[in-house]
């Protein structure tokens, strides 16, 4: 993605080992994640009962928990990915790694195609990628002491002979921050700081260059959590590590980040340099997102506008930008001419509609409260004095399937997937937007 | 701020008589909430904030017990302790309210508490609709129409979308954020004085968190409803709370109202914990955490709690313990701080020699220092 960057052919050429700081270290090519949401052979089988005679029917629902994600992370960084629960970002770094297989795309890691990869050259390449989990409880073998667990990566790939692991391993919990006589302790003797503390010395046991960090510090209470991520930071610029870290929480994410990206429902909509997608975001879920977290400082409080509704289904998500049924800033369709006040009634009485948040009486009132007495003239007016009609017969689905169709879906947000690279105006990097409120600057793809 | 408090506590004291000891969870805690305030009880994990809002309703269950300490709703005595005429052991007063006095007039219709986990507070074989109206029924003596007509109005006020479909629907086809909306529909059903909302938000992604936060400012300017409000999240409290108590391991350290604690702090715990957060306005470059680990509640240092910890510790502060006095006043009532530092408390803290701080259990954190333990790279 980056202007400055060699091409991939040479990084391949030089059997994908040497990768100088700054340049791609990974590189993520649409990459798609699809689960059955049912397990076994016949878990899509259903029975069409109706006629009569049964007729089987094969029928497979899909979670499409990552759909076609692109970004890359350059050597020494830490990309940043955040998102809500269920946007898909666990899977997306599961993914990467390939402890998940892919349903599509492709994963360049030092110029290598890890999602195309035989077992046995795969089993090697993990020696340089490395994950951390959120629990630091259940990713620890309770019947192990502290001393094997760190060592066990290391006895996988046949790094060193036994006397030489057990002398790294009480290095590296050293490094860690922890005490190198607790060798010979259990998990359970340790705090959950300390835990992750393990982790992070058995995550670099085998030397990696790049570790997957998923929400390592989620479980921690304020003042540990800011002990680990210190200690994080020192080990980056010690070993000259790589991290993609994964969080929910935008304060930890605008600490530890380089840049970031934003997930939501299994698309990627923003990536930027981390004071640029902060101080400058484009996309509108990412505003929503930022305004939402409450700031510790009261006289920052009440500033905020509150996204509706919740996350869609990843069975069926929305076609075009995922974003678009609850966006605030939905593009109006064009056919209709609506200025801006027009068009936020629309979509206002079009939500409330939806909710069935008022009661139906009469027209008049119906138009007063959602239009101010008089609705928008030409073709839109006629659909929503149709949508009025089937509300007033009590007839709310249909009204919103009218509404849906006439305007929502007419809307580019639903009928195209945004792609766009803005000007970026805080940061030296690039700034990519799913967002059509963008749709003047560079198309991607 | 009115005269009389809605809710006044005293010295609460609850313990944990457990096989290691007794753990002195809540030990001695005092506070205030007034009418129409939302009271914040900040702390880390195991500093005692959750007990202390279920001892608030009597709900800590064996081997927790209350032992000492004042509750007072409406001048009422939910908890009340006098010495016993033999042996001078601390036991309940006869005029605390009876269990019954409890259940019947005090939790649901004049107390009501909200908790984390919204799945665990509903139950999963019965509608929402159902659970929501039978609660409604049962606490204000309406007919089973009435109140199911109540049930879908209230669902319809905390912003159920389709209330009147969904009533008929089972917890677990709610998301997270809606089944935290039914909670807290159902405790405003029964118009109660006082909400106890325990970590409400905390499983809540933050876009929800949020919906939930502007519910509750929306709800409580309608109803002037009381909210104390018990959570680990500092953002959360600034945004919601009109005053707060900072709990350390069982104690209240500070007490202020929301802007003096953010702006005017009077406890280096209360410091500590506010440096050592990142934030999500500003880029903080470095963090400053606190050193070591919160110790248990089972054995407690000695003197101030906080001192092994607290990078301002002198040697008064092992020695004697502080409790919180006022430090400052101003509209939104007393600052009060459990720290020598202030000079109101005249125990010499300014000639006593400083502390080291200690860093329990032998490991160094933050600082990694290479001490010769370079380590070799492979390639």
């Amino acid at each position: 993605m980056s202007a400055d960057t060699e091409p991939r052919e040479e990084l391949s050429t030089s059997e994908g080992e040497a990768v100088d700081f700054g340049e791609e270290l990974l590189e993520v090519e649409g990459l798609t994640k699809h689960f059955t949401s049912e397990d076994g052979l016949l878990a899509g089988l259903t029975l069409d009962w109706d006629g009569g005679v049964p007729r089987p029917a094969y029928d497979r629902e899909w979670v499409r928990a990552v759909d076609d994600v692109s970004f890359s992370i350059r050597k020494g960084e830490t990309l940043g990915l955040v998102g809500e629960s269920g946007c898909g970002k666990s899977t997306l770094a599961r993914t990467i790694l390939r402890l998940l297989e892919p349903t599509d795309g492709r994963v360049y890691f030092k110029g290598e195609d890890i999602a195309s990869m035989g077992s046995e050259r795969l089993r090697t390449r993990r020696k340089d990628m490395q994950m951390i989990f959120q629990d630091p409880q259940s990713s620890l073998n309770p019947r192990m002491k502290v001393g094997p667990i760190v060592e066990e990566p290391m006895r996988a790939h046949g790094m060193l002979d036994a006397e030489g692991r057990e002398e790294r391993a009480r290095e590296l919990l050293e490094k860690v921050g922890l005490d190198p006589q607790h060798y010979n302790r259990y998990p359970h003797q340790f705090s959950g700081g300390q835990r992750q503390r393990i982790n992070l010395a058995r995550a670099l046991s085998v030397n990696p260059d790049f570790i997957v960090c998923d929400e390592p510090t989620s479980a921690l209470d304020a003042s540990i959590q800011a002990q680990v991520l210190n200690t994080m930071n020192e080990l980056q610029e010690e070993f000259g590590l790589t991290y993609l870290f994964i969080s929910h929480d935008l304060s930890v994410i605008r600490h530890i980040s380089d840049r970031v990206a934003v997930m939501y429902l299994g698309h990627v909509v923003e990536v930027a340099d981390k004071e640029e997608l902060f101080e400058n975001p484009k996309h509108p879920y990412t505003e929503s997102l930022l305004s939402a977290i409450p700031v510790p400082d009261p006289r920052m409080a009440g500033r905020r506008h509150i996204l509706e509704g919740d996350v869609p289904s990843p069975i069926e998500p929305p076609s075009g930008c995922r974003f678009r049924t609850r966006c605030p800033e939905l593009v109006a369709p064009e056919e209709f001419e609506l200025d801006a006040a027009a068009w936020d009634e629309v979509r206002a009485f079009m939500r409330a509609v939806d909710r069935q948040s008022f009661e139906a009486d009469e027209p008049a009132t119906i138009r007063r409260e959602h239009f101010g007495g008089a609705v928008p003239g030409g073709r839109a007016g006629e659909i929503v004095e149709d949508a009025i009609s089937n509300v007033l017969a009590d007839e709310w689905a249909e009204a919103t399937e009218l509404l849906r169709s006439s305007f929502e879906e007419a809307s580019i947000c639903a009928r195209e997937l945004p792609a766009y690279r803005v000007d970026d105006e805080l940061g030296d990097g690039e700034h990519f937007v799913a967002c059509h409120l963008h749709r003047d600057a560079d198309q991607v793809h | 701020m009115s005269a009389e408090p809605l809710l006044e506590v005293r010295d609460l004291k609850t313990q944990f008589f457990t096989e290691e000891g007794v753990v002195r969870a809540v030990d001695g805690i005092s506070f205030d909430v007034y009418e129409g305030e939302i009271v914040g009880i900040v702390g880390e994990s195991g500093a005692g904030k959750s007990v202390a809002a279920q001892s608030l309703l009597r709900l800590v269950e064996s081997p927790g017990e209350i032992v000492a300490g004042e509750v007072r709703f409406r001048g009422e005595p939910i908890v009340e302790f006098e010495e016993a005429e033999e042996g001078g052991a601390l036991v309940p007063t006869d005029r605390m309210l009876s269990d019954e006095e409890m259940r019947e007039r005090i939790r649901g219709r004049e107390i009501a508490i909200i908790f984390q986990d919204p799945m665990e507070s509903l139950n999963p074989v019965y509608t929402v609709g159902g659970q929501l109206s039978e609660f409604i029924e049962l606490n204000r003596d309406l007919s089973s129409a009435e109140a199911r007509e109540l049930a879908v109005e209230t669902l319809r006020e905390v912003g159920i979308p389709e209330a009147e479909n969904r009533f008929d629907e089972y917890p677990h086809q709610f998301s997270g954020g809606m089944r935290q909306r039914v909670l807290i529909a159902m405790a405003l059903a029964c118009e109660p004085s006082l909400i106890i909302a325990d970590e409400p938000t905390t499983a809540l992604d933050v876009t929800v968190e949020a919906q939930i936060l502007d519910l509750v400012n929306d709800l409580q300017e309608r109803y002037d409803t009381s909210f104390i409000w018990v959570t680990h999240d500092m953002g959360v409290v600034a945004e919601i709370s009109d005053r707060v108590n900072v709990m350390y391991l069982g104690e209240v350290v500070e007490q202020a109202g929301v802007d003096d604690l953010f702006h005017d702090s009077r406890h280096p715990y209360t410091e500590a914990l506010l440096s050592s957060l990142p934030r999500p306005d500003q880029t903080v470059e470095e963090l400053n955490p606190i050193e070591g680990v919160m110790p248990e509640a089972i054995n407690p240092p000695s003197g101030c709690r906080f001192h092994p910890r607290c990078p301002e510790a002198r040697e008064v502060c092992a020695r004697h313990a502080p409790a919180p006095k006022a430090v400052d006043e101003s509209e939104s009532g007393p600052h009060r701080s459990a720290c020598f530092r202030n000079d109101v408390f005249e125990v010499g803290y300014e000639e006593s020699a400083p502390l080291e701080v200690e860093v329990g259990a032998g490991f160094s954190v933050g600082e990694t220092d290479a001490a010769g333990a370079e380590m070799e790279g492979e390639e």
